[in-house]
C-alpha cells in the first residue's frame, strides 16, 4: 500500500509544482559580446533592487529579434543594428517595429600571434584572407602566409611565412560575424576553411597559441598574448588606426532593443534598468570592459520610452 | 622407426614452441592494451586533479584589493569574483543542476518503472514487444543533441505553446511555458534517461524467480497486488540503481540543455522558500554548461585551464558520488534481500 | 463480494495504466521521428497559391505596400536618366544615354565639397540600346548592359571617374531584373530567364551566366525578383509560372485562370495578374518558405559570386538579399571523418583490453579491472573536451611528430614482435601467456612511448626539414590547430568504454567449454581463443564497434569545442571540420522558427537520428541473435 501511495505522489508531484508565481523578472537575450557586460550591469542593478530576477543568455545577436518578437524577453541585446529582414519579420509578428537604443559601441580588432610580422592590413587583404567570393577586391592567397606577408610589409618573417593561415571567426549567430561579413567581406561569404568558435575568449586563446592564426575579436577581449593589427582604410591617413582611435573603421554599435508599440511605455523595472545602464555607473562598467560610450543624447531616447 | 618418431616429436615440439611464442606475444599485446586504457583514465583524472586542485589550492592575491579580505579560490569558484569572468560563481549552477536532476527523477522514475513492469509482467513475446524493446535499446544510443532538438520542437513550441494559450493567455505574448525553461529541460532529460531506468528495472524484475509471482497469485492476489506487494519491493535495489545511474547520466549532459533552457547567468535560484517553491518556467544555470561557458566565453588568460579543471572536477565529483551511491545501494540492498531469501 | 470486485477493478485499471503508459512511451520514439519529419516536410512541398479578393478601391498597389517587391526598377533605362548612389564613396552617378555616347555626371553627396564631374563614355558599335546599369556592393565596378547582350564593366575610381575594365557578351534580352543582394541579375529573353552574376577572380571582375531556365512557350512578361528569390513569368500562352532561382524547374501554379498578360509582385507573397481582357486579380502564396531541393542539399551547386560549383554550408542570412547555402555534405563528411579517426584509435585499445579482461583475467580480477575502464563513460564529455581544448589542442599541433611517434611506437613494436614471434628466444616467452594485469610492464611501456616520441622528433628533423607544420602546407596540406585528428583522439577516448564494455561482454559470454576442451587437447590459450572463442564472439565484437561508431557520430560537446566548426570538405586529417551535432547546437537557437534554415537543421537532425538508428538497430540485432544462440547452447 505504501508503495502505491509513493507512486501516486511521485506522479502528482510535477502537477503540483506547476503552479506559478509571477515574480519581477528581467530577461535579456542576445549578443555574446555584451554578455559579460550585461551580467555586470545586472549584478550592479541587483544590488539596488535585490528582488529582481535576471536571466541572461548570450548566444549571439541573431537570437535577439526572434526572442523579442515572441515576447520571451524584456531586452534584446545586439551588437549590430537589426537588418531590414529582421525588422520586417518582427513587424509581421507584432504589428509594430522594434525600438533600439544604442548604449555603446564596440571596435572589432584584427589580431595575430605576436610572432607574426604582420603589422598593418588593408581591407582588400582581409577580404582575400577570409572571403570565398572576394567581393571587396581581395586576392585569394595560397595555404601559407608567404602570399599575405609578401604582399604586406615587414622584414623578419619569424618563420611564420611557411605556416598555414589559420582563420578564426565567431559562429554565425554572433553580431560580430554579421558585421565582419558585411563590412569587410562586402557581404560575401567566409571561406569553408574559416574556423568558427562559439566565443571570443576561445578565439583569443587559439590565436595566442598558434603563430599562423588570424582572427577578428571584440576589442574588449584583446589581451597581452596577441597582437592587434593596424587597419589601413581606403581614404584614411597612412599610419592606419588601432581600435579605440576615433577614425578606426571597424566600429559597431551596441544596442538594447525593445518590443514596445509606439504609444506604449516600458514598465518601471525595465526603465530603472535602462536608467542604470545609461547612467554614470553603467557607463563606467562599459568603459571597464573595453567598449566605447555614446553621447549623452541617449538619455533623451531613454526618456522617450520612459516618460 | 625411432628416427621417424624423433622427427615427429621434434616437429610437434617446434609447433608447440611456435604456438607458445605467438600466445605469449598476443597475450602481452592485449595486456598492454589494457594498461593503455587504464593509463588514459589515470592520466585524465591526474590532469583534472592536478590542474584543478592546483588552482583551488592557490589563494587569490593579485586582484583582491587591500580592503578586501583575501578569498580562497574555492570561495571565488563558489560565489564568484573578479577573476571569474562568469560573474555569478558556480553555486547557482550547482543548485540548478541538482534541481534539474531532481525534477527529472520525479518524471522518469514512474515512467521507467511502469514500462519495465509492462515488459516483464504484462507483455507477451509478440512482435510489438520486440519492437518496443528494440526501440528502447535504440533510445539509449540516440545522440543526446537529438533529444534537445525534439525537446525544443515538441515540448517548448508545441506543448508549451498550447499550455500558454490555455492557461496563461493573460501573459501573452510573453510566454510562460512557451519558452525554454526548467520544466522542458527536465522532461527532455527524462526521456533521455528513460532507457537507463527501464533496462535496470527490467533486469531486476527478470532476476526475481517466477515462483515468487506464482505463489502470490496462487494465494489469490491479483496481478497488481502481486506487483505492489511482492515484485516491486523485491526489485527495489535494481530500480534505485537505475534511477541513480539515470541521474548520473543526466548530470553530465550539456548538449541538449543548450537548446531547452540553460543560460549562462541566472543567479536567481529556481527554488525558493515561499510557495510554489520551485519555478519550473524559469531558465537556470548548469554545472556542465558552466564548464563550457568558461572554456569558450570567459575572457582571461592562462589561468582559465585551472578554473575549467576545478569546475570540471566538481562536476566529476558530483557524478562519481552518485555512481558510488548507486553501487553501495545495490550492494546493501542486495545483502538485505539475500537475507530475506530473494535473489 | 464488493471488496473483491473493487480489487479486480483496481487490478484491471492498473493493467490499463501500465499498458497505456508503455504505449505512450513506444509512440514517443515514433513521435520523435514524426515530429522531425513534420518539421522537415513543408520544405519540400511545392508552393501553393490562393486568390485574394479585395474591396474595390482597396486594392494593393494603389495604397503604399510596406514590403514592396518591385514596381520601380532603379537601374533600368526607360527614357530617363539613371541615378545610382554610391554611399561608400559618397557620390552619385547620373547616366544619360545618348545616340553614341553615355553622358556620366558624378555628383558628390552632401555636403557638396567637390565639383560635379562630367564624363562621356563611347558606346560600342552595334550594341543597341542600353538595358541596365548597376554597381557591385563594394562600389568598384559599374556594369552597363545592352539589349543585344553586350555588356561593359567599368571600374570606378574613388572620385567617381569610370575606366573601362572588361567587356563581353551575354544572351540578348528584352529587360533585366535585379536579384536582391546586388550580385546578380535575371535577364529576360524571348524564351528563357537567364541569371547572370558578377564573379571576382584574382581581384578581376567579370560577368558570367550562372543559371538559365528555358520557358518552353515563350515569355510574355516576367515579374521582378522577390526578396525570396522568386520570379513569376506570364507565358505567351497566358499561363503563370514560378521560378525560384536555385531550382531547376518552373513551377506551374494551380488555381490561376489562363489568359494572363503580365504579372508582378506586390509583396514577398502577394502578386497581381493582369489578364488580356484588362481585368486584374490578386493571388497569394501560402508561405515565404523557399522550396528546397535534394540537389541543393547533397550535390555541388554554384552560387552567386562563386566561380565554380561546390559544397558550401553558410545558411544564415546576416544581410538582406543573402543567398543561403545549405549543403549537408560538409557536415556529414566532417562527422564521419572524425568518428572514423576516433574508431581507428579506440578500437585496437578497446578490443585488446576486451580480450585481456574478458578472456585472460580471472573472474575476480575481471570484476576489479573492468569498472576502471568503464568509468570513462561517466566522465562528462564537456569536461573532457574543455580540458582538451585548453590544454591539449595547442600542444598536439606543436609536438605533432613526437605525439604521432609515441602513439605509433607501441603498435609498431607489437607488429614487429608478431612477425618475429617465431624467432623469439624461448627465454623471453618462458613465462607463457600473461594472465594477470602486468603492472611491471608499465616502466617499459613508458620507455617505449618516449623512445617513439624521440624517434618522431628525429624523423621530423631528417625528413620534414625540421618542422612538420611548415612542411605539410608546402605539400598543399593545411595544418590547423583544431583538426580532425584532435577530435578523433578525444572522441576515441570517449567511445573507448562503449566498445570495450560491449566487446568484453561478448567475449566473456562465450561458454568456456570449447576453449577448455581445446586447451586439454594441447592448444595454447591464445590458439583456443583465436580458433574457438573468437569465431563465436566475432558478431558481438562487430556490433560493439558499430555501437561505438554510433556513439561517436552523435557526440556533440567534443565536436563543438575541438573541431573548429569549419565546413570544409577536404580529406586532410589536419584541418578543421564541422559536424552535424555541433551545427545543431550552434545554429538551432538562432534560427527563425519555421524558416528554411530551421527546417534544414531539422533535416540534419533527422539524418543523424536515422543514421544512429540504423547503426544501432543493426548492432543490436547482431547482438541479440548471438545472445539467444548462446542461451540455447548452454
Amino acid at each position: 500500500m505504501t508503495m502505491r501511495r509513493a507512486v501516486c505522489i511521485l506522479c502528482l508531484l510535477p502537477l503540483g509544482m506547476s503552479v506559478i508565481a509571477q515574480s519581477p523578472k528581467l530577461s535579456i537575450v542576445g549578443s555574446d559580446t555584451m554578455a559579460v557586460l550585461l551580467t555586470d550591469w545586472s549584478r550592479e542593478f541587483q544590488r539596488a533592487n535585490p528582488d529582481v530576477l535576471f536571466e541572461i543568455q548570450g548566444t549571439g545577436s541573431a537570437a535577439a529579434p526572434p526572442a523579442l518578437a515572441e515576447g520571451t524577453v524584456n531586452f534584446g541585446a545586439m551588437s549590430r543594428a537589426m537588418s531590414a529582414k529582421e525588422i520586417s519579420d518582427f513587424q509581421r509578428r507584432t504589428g509594430f517595429p522594434p525600438r533600439g537604443i544604442q548604449v555603446g559601441s564596440d571596435d572589432i580588432a584584427i589580431i595575430v600571434h605576436p610572432r607574426n610580422p604582420l603589422r598593418k592590413v588593408s581591407r582588400e587583404t582581409l577580404d582575400g584572407i577570409f572571403s570565398a567570393s572576394q567581393r571587396c577586391g581581395g586576392v585569394r592567397y595560397g595555404l601559407q602566409w608567404s602570399g599575405v606577408l609578401g604582399a604586406a610589409q615587414g622584414s623578419p618573417m619569424g618563420g611564420v611565412e611557411s605556416l598555414t593561415i589559420q582563420r578564426y571567426s565567431r559562429t554565425a549567430v554572433s553580431g560580430s560575424y554579421g558585421y565582419f561579413k558585411n563590412e569587410v567581406l562586402c557581404g560575401g561569404d567566409f571561406m569553408p576553411q574559416v574556423m568558427e568558435l562559439p566565443g571570443f575568449a576561445a578565439i583569443v586563446d587559439a590565436v595566442a597559441r598558434s603563430p599562423g592564426a588570424i582572427a577578428y575579436v571584440g576589442a574588449g577581449f584583446v589581451d597581452h598574448r596577441v597582437r592587434v593589427v593596424q587597419i589601413l582604410d581606403d581614404g584614411a591617413p597612412l599610419p592606419g588606426a588601432y581600435p579605440g582611435e576615433p577614425d578606426y573603421p571597424f566600429s559597431r554599435p551596441l544596442f538594447l532593443y525593445l518590443a514596445i508599440a509606439p504609444e506604449q511605455a516600458l514598465n518601471a523595472m525595465e526603465c530603472a534598468f535602462l536608467h542604470h545602464v545609461t547612467g554614470s555607473s553603467g557607463r563606467a562598467t562599459l568603459k571597464h570592459h573595453g567598449f566605447q560610450t555614446v553621447g549623452l543624447e541617449v538619455a533623451e531616447e531613454v526618456a522617450r520610452v520612459c516618460p | 622407426m625411432s628416427g621417424d618418431l624423433q622427427r615427429m616429436r621434434y616437429s610437434i615440439e617446434s609447433v608447440r614452441a611456435r604456438e607458445e611464442k605467438l600466445g605469449a606475444v598476443m597475450s602481452a599485446m592485449t595486456a598492454v592494451a589494457t594498461l593503455l586504457a587504464l593509463l588514459s583514465v589515470v592520466m585524465f583524472l591526474g590532469f583534472l586533479i592536478f590542474l584543478g586542485g592546483d588552482w583551488l589550492a592557490n589563494a587569490q592575491s593579485a586582484t583582491s584589493g587591500v580592503d578586501q579580505p583575501v578569498k580562497s579560490n574555492f570561495e571565488v569558484l563558489l560565489w564568484g569574483g573578479a577573476e571569474l569572468a562568469v560573474s555569478g560563481g558556480v553555486f547557482p549552477a550547482i543548485v540548478g543542476t541538482i534541481v534539474l536532476t531532481l525534477v527529472m527523477t520525479v518524471i522518469v522514475s514512474p515512467l521507467g518503472i511502469v514500462v519495465a513492469l509492462y515488459l516483464t509482467e504484462y507483455a507477451g513475446t509478440g512482435w510489438h514487444t520486440r519492437l518496443l524493446r528494440i526501440g528502447i535499446q535504440n533510445m539509449a544510443a540516440i545522440p543526446s543533441i537529438i533529444y534537445g532538438v525534439f525537446g525544443l520542437a515538441f515540448f517548448v513550441y508545441v506543448i508549451g505553446g498550447r499550455l500558454d494559450n490555455l492557461f496563461f493567455a493573460g501573459n501573452l505574448p510573453n510566454p510562460t511555458f512557451g519558452a525554454p525553461g526548467l520544466l522542458w529541460a527536465s522532461l527532455t532529460l527524462a526521456i533521455l534517461t528513460l532507457p537507463t531506468v527501464i533496462v535496470a528495472t527490467e533486469e531486476g524484475l527478470l532476476r526475481l524467480p517466477l515462483a515468487l509471482r506464482e505463489g502470490s497469485r496462487a494465494l489469490g492476489a491479483t496481478r497488481s497486488e502481486t506487483i505492489f506487494r511482492v515484485v516491486l519491493p523485491a526489485a527495489t535495489p535494481s530500480i534505485m540503481t537505475g534511477i541513480i545511474l539515470a541521474v548520473a547520466r543526466a548530470a553530465g549532459e550539456v548538449a541538449p540543455l543548450m537548446l531547452v533552457g540553460v543560460v549562462r547567468y541566472a543567479p536567481t535560484l529556481p527554488v525558493s522558500v515561499e510557495a510554489p517553491f520551485i519555478h519550473l518556467e524559469q531558465k537556470f544555470m548548469h554545472l556542465g554548461f558552466f564548464v563550457y561557458d568558461l572554456t569558450m566565453h570567459a575572457p582571461g588568460s592562462e589561468g582559465r585551464v585551472g578554473i575549467v579543471a576545478a569546475s570540471g572536477l566538481l562536476l566529476v565529483l558530483v557524478i562519481a558520488t552518485l555512481n558510488l551511491a548507486a553501487l553501495l545501494l545495490r550492494l546493501r540492498l542486495r545483502r538485505t534481500f539475500l537475507r530475506t531469501g530473494f535473489e | 463480494m464488493f471488496a473483491r470486485d473493487r480489487r479486480y477493478l483496481t487490478d484491471s485499471l492498473f493493467g490499463l495504466l501500465i499498458r497505456s503508459t508503455s504505449l505512450v512511451v513506444g509512440l514517443l520514439i515514433l513521435g520523435m521521428f514524426t515530429q522531425m519529419l513534420l518539421v522537415v516536410w513543408p520544405m519540400f512541398a511545392a508552393p501553393s497559391v490562393s486568390e485574394q479578393v479585395f474591396v474595390a478601391g482597396m486594392e494593393p498597389g494603389t495604397a503604399a505596400v510596406p514590403e514592396s517587391g518591385g514596381g520601380e526598377n532603379p537601374g533600368e533605362f526607360a527614357d530617363r536618366p539613371v541615378t545610382i548612389d554610391l554611399p561608400r564613396k559618397a557620390v552619385q552617378l547620373v547616366l544619360v544615354p545618348g545616340d553614341s555616347v553615355i553622358a556620366v555626371e558624378t555628383r558628390p553627396q552632401l555636403p557638396a565639397t567637390t565639383p560635379v564631374r562630367r564624363q562621356r563614355l563611347s558606346v560600342l558599335e552595334g550594341a543597341g540600346a542600353l538595358s541596365f546599369a548597376a554597381i557591385d556592393v563594394a562600389e568598384r565596378y559599374l556594369l552597363l548592359t545592352f539589349k543585344s547582350g553586350i555588356f561593359r564593366l567599368m571600374s570606378i575610381r574613388d572620385d567617381g571617374h569610370l575606366e573601362s575594365a572588361y567587356a563581353g557578351t551575354l544572351p540578348a534580352h528584352r529587360s533585366v531584373r535585379p536579384v536582391p543582394g546586388g550580385q546578380s541579375w535575371v535577364l529576360v529573353t524571348e524564351d528563357a530567364l537567364v541569371q547572370v552574376h558578377l564573379v571576382f577572380l584574382a581581384a578581376e571582375a567579370s560577368v558570367a551566366t550562372l543559371r538559365s531556365m528555358p520557358v518552353s512557350d515563350g515569355i510574355a512578361h516576367a515579374s521582378t525578383v522577390s526578396p525570396d528569390r522568386r520570379v513569376l513569368v506570364a507565358t505567351r500562352s497566358g499561363e503563370i509560372r514560378l521560378w525560384q532561382l536555385d531550382m531547376r524547374k518552373l513551377t506551374a501554379l494551380d488555381g490561376l485562370r489562363g489568359g494572363a498578360r503580365s504579372v508582378d509582385w506586390l509583396s514577398p507573397v502577394l502578386f497581381e495578374v493582369i489578364y488580356s481582357d484588362g481585368s486584374t486579380r490578386y493571388f497569394e502564396l501560402a508561405s515565404r518558405l523557399a522550396e528546397m531541393s535534394v540537389n541543393r542539399l547533397f550535390f555541388p551547386v554554384q552560387f552567386e559570386g562563386y566561380s565554380e560549383p561546390g559544397y558550401y554550408w553558410q545558411p544564415s542570412a546576416t544581410s538582406d538579399g543573402f543567398e543561403p547555402k545549405t549543403s549537408l555534405i560538409p557536415l556529414l563528411l566532417g562527422t564521419l571523418k572524425a568518428a572514423l579517426v576516433g574508431l581507428v584509435l579506440a578500437v585496437p585499445v578497446a578490443l585488446g583490453a576486451a580480450i585481456f579482461v574478458g578472456y585472460y583475467l580471472s573472474s575476480r580480477r575481471r570484476e576489479q579491472v573492468k569498472p576502471f575502464i568503464e568509468v570513462i563513460a561517466s566522465f562528462p564529455t564537456v569536461v573532457i573536451a574543455g580540458l582538451a581544448a585548453l590544454w591539449l589542442a595547442p600542444r598536439l599541433i606543436e609536438s605533432l611528430p613526437e605525439i604521432v611517434g609515441g602513439a605509433l611506437a607501441l603498435p609498431i613494436l607489437g607488429g614487429v614482435a608478431l612477425l618475429m614471434a617465431k624467432h623469439l628466444p624461448t627465454s623471453v616467452t618462458r613465462r607463457g601467456e600473461v594472465k594477470v594485469l602486468p603492472l611491471h610492464f608499465l616502466p617499459g611501456l613508458v620507455i617505449v612511448i618516449l623512445v617513439g616520441a624521440a624517434l618522431g622528433h628525429w624523423v621530423e628533423q631528417w625528413l620534414f626539414e625540421g618542422s612538420l607544420v611548415t612542411w605539410l602546407p608546402e605539400q598543399g596540406i593545411a595544418v590547423q590547430q583544431l583538426n580532425s585528428l584532435l577530435v578523433g583522439f578525444i572522441l576515441g577516448f570517449a567511445i573507448l568504454p562503449t566498445v570495450f564494455s560491449l566487446a568484453e561482454e561478448a567475449i566473456y559470454e562465450v561458454p568456456r567449454v570449447g576453449a577448455a576442451g581445446s586447451i586439454a587437447l594441447g592448444a595454447t590459450p591464445w590458439r583456443s581463443f583465436q580458433d574457438v572463442v573468437l569465431p563465436i564472439a566475432a558478431p558481438g565484437i562487430i556490433s560493439a564497434v558499430m555501437l561505438g561508431f554510433g556513439r561517436g557520430i552523435g557526440e556533440t560537446m567534443i565536436f563543438l569545442l575541438l573541431s573548429g566548426n569549419a565546413p570544409g570538405t577536404d580529406g586532410s586529417l589536419f584541418s578543421g571540420i564541422r559536424s552535424l551535432s555541433a551545427t545543431l547546437a550552434i545554429e538551432l537557437p538562432e534560427a527563425a522558427v519555421g524558416g528554411t534554415h530551421f527546417r534544414t537543421l531539422f533535416l540534419g537532425a533527422l539524418i543523424l537520428f536515422a543514421l544512429t538508428f540504423v547503426i544501432n538497430t543493426l548492432g543490436h540485432l547482431i547482438r541479440n541473435r548471438i545472445l539467444t544462440k548462446h542461451r540455447v547452447s548452454r
